[in-house]
């Protein structure tokens, strides 16, 4: 019986070719992949579960002080791209769906780790690792979905 | 010295790890073994490599028979991938759990990520030494803390011992500058490891000079163990390219591509030479190996590569030991991207050189490597890392490899002959058992 796989992604506006590439790599570990992510993503064949689409992040800019002031402002708000995320993946009931079914959840990318701890905290029972090759590890791994 | 001699190799990276410096380990183990040794290693666990750096089974396969390998847990919890192991500080504030973990590992030794390592390593050690007396220590770096499992012994039982250094842990091979300062604790504690050292190895003379310069008091333990081609890894490799049908000539990189490796040059090269016809069409660059240090491939380097796709660039995954002989023998010319550095050298300069294919350098050429290749026949260095330079360096050794000139590739491998890793570590070898014949002689 094939093992079900979800991947996070948190990065914002992922390349299509990336995306690809971790779920075939995961497909090769014999799991049904299924992703969720922030931004949409084209994947053919691939369940996608968008859970909202961000403006474009402007990139930091300034001195390093107030760089490090924006990010603090940000961490105490809630408002960095893993705590949005976390949020609007809690928020979709598709996406909470997809995640309670998988044996295995990789977070794709370090914004994606805070939706997957979450999701640990919740429910005990699938594997949750972040990177790709982890994901892959654990499918091949023994002991997998113990759900 | 009538007993058979006992060493303790102590290295952090041992097959099955995958790391590039493996396979010098790999190599002194099994040297030192056919030099009539007893020879016990001090390592890690199989699922640490598994976990962090990634593994080569093929590897272990290449450990000679006979050789004590002794394995110690290792905990890296900044690379662990289990989410379920990451506290709330670690996931909500990052940058703070970092700077804390940072702290912690540098708390016993002042290495990040292996300085934990130092009490189980040290005891682990004298435990060994209970088991059976220890002749000779050879510990390899980095990580820096398996030099102290060595100063352990010595400072136990006066054991000597030798510091082989890949790298260099006060030197920046890549920008020349001192990685920490000369009064700080790392400096101190080198300090002492050395002034105790019987001897210590250094890759290339780049790095030993260095290294003399800052202690010049102890310049004549110092000596060069380049890396060195294994026969063993190469066989079948030094054959001609097999002749093709197609126009197209396929060029490889083999190789861990770190962030220092010109990754983005080499390909904005290729395209040049592939646009402009230096390269023929049909014309391949396969692109072997991890993309960074760790299991985990870099996201950047991953797209670099697929952009380049359209233009025959392809990305191979890594390669076992045991198949780097058939993806070589796929292969008419061999690009040589390096990081920039005088002090730079590789262990893959060596293996390139030993299959009598025509190299392309693509890397600084004040590196160190280049001197390693200096007079190979079929060498094909840039003078810099533009596009044109790069595109023109892969269109003359396209040429080259198309004209199949038999007596240059003969030349190739005869120049590469002298190169072989057992030629750099016999003499050592020899010496350190000269030495310990004569310490019991005396005694």
């Amino acid at each position: 019986m094939r093992r079900t796989a979800v991947l996070v992604l948190g990065r914002r506006q992922p390349l299509a070719q990336d995306v690809l590439e971790a779920v075939q790599a995961l497909h090769g570990a014999g799991a049904e992949v299924t992703v969720v992510t922030h931004d949409p993503v084209a994947v053919d064949g691939v369940p996608v579960i968008v859970v909202g689409t961000t403006t474009t992040a402007a990139r930091p800019t300034g001195p390093k002080a107030i760089r490090l002031a924006r990010l603090a402002w940000r961490t105490l708000l809630r408002r960095t791209p893993g705590a949005v995320l976390a949020r609007a993946v809690g928020r979709s009931a598709d996406s909470r769906g997809a995640l309670d079914a998988a044996d295995v959840v990789v977070a794709a990318d370090s914004d994606a780790i805070e939706t997957v701890w979450r999701h640990a905290r919740r429910r005990p029972g699938p594997v949750v690792v972040t990177g790709v090759p982890a994901g892959v590890r654990a499918l091949r791994g023994p002991g997998t979905g113990s759900r | 010295m009538s007993r058979q001699p006992h060493l303790l190799y102590v290295a952090w990276a041992f097959p099955p790890c995958r790391a590039a410096g493996v396979y010098r380990a790999l190599a002194t183990v099994n040297a030192f073994h056919d030099a009539g040794w007893r020879v016990t290693v001090l390592t890690t666990t199989r699922e640490a490599f598994e976990q962090y750096t990634g593994i080569d089974p093929s590897l272990e396969g290449l450990v000679r028979p006979g050789v004590e390998v002794r394995r110690l847990p290792f905990s890296w919890p900044a690379q662990d991938t289990d989410i379920r192991t990451y506290g709330a500080l670690r996931v909500l504030l990052p940058p703070v759990w970092r700077r804390l973990r940072l702290w912690r590992d540098k708390a016993t030794f002042p290495e990040a990520g292996y300085g934990p390592w130092r009490g189980p390593l040290v005891a682990a050690a004298r435990q060994v030494h209970r088991d059976g007396p220890v002749d000779l220590v050879v510990a390899t770096a980095n990580p820096h803390v398996t030099f102290e499992a060595a100063h352990a012994l010595y400072t136990d039982d006066r054991v000597p011992y030798v510091l082989d250094y890949r790298d260099a842990w006060a030197l920046d091979v890549f920008s020349g500058r001192r990685l920490h300062g000369a009064r700080g604790r790392e400096a101190r504690i080198e300090s002492r490891v050395q002034r105790d050292a019987r001897e210590m190895w250094f890759v290339n003379e780049p790095i030993r000079r260095w290294h003399a310069e800052q202690r010049p008091q102890l310049t004549g333990r110092m000596h060069v163990v380049a890396n060195g081609w294994d026969p063993d890894v190469l066989d079948g490799a030094a054959a001609p390219p097999p002749r093709r049908s197609g126009t197209g000539i396929r060029f490889g990189y083999l190789g861990t591509v770190t962030p220092k490796v010109p990754l983005d040059e080499l390909l904005e090269g290729w395209r040049t030479a592939r646009g402009s016809g230096l390269v023929p069409t049909g014309s391949t660059l396969s692109i072997a190996g991890y993309l960074g240090y760790f299991a985990t491939p870099r996201p950047e380097m991953q797209e670099a590569i697929a952009r380049a796709h359209d233009v025959g660039v392809r990305y191979v995954g890594p390669v076992a030991k045991a198949d780097v002989s058939t993806f070589y023998a796929g292969l008419d010319v061999l690009v040589l991207a390096l990081g920039r550095g005088r002090y730079v050298t590789s262990g893959k300069v060596f293996e390139y050189a030993a299959t009598g294919r025509p190299v392309v350098s693509v890397h600084d050429p004040g590196n160190a490597a280049s001197e390693v290749l200096r007079g190979h026949p079929l060498w094909y260095p840039v003078s810099g890392l533009d596009a044109a330079e790069v595109a023109g360096a892969l269109g003359a050794a396209a040429a080259a490899a198309a004209t199949r000139d038999a007596g240059a590739h003969e030349a190739a491998l005869a120049f590469a002959e002298p190169l072989s890793r057992a030629r750099q570590l016999e003499p050592r070898i020899a010496a350190l058992r000269g030495a310990l014949e004569q310490r019991e002689g005396v005694a």
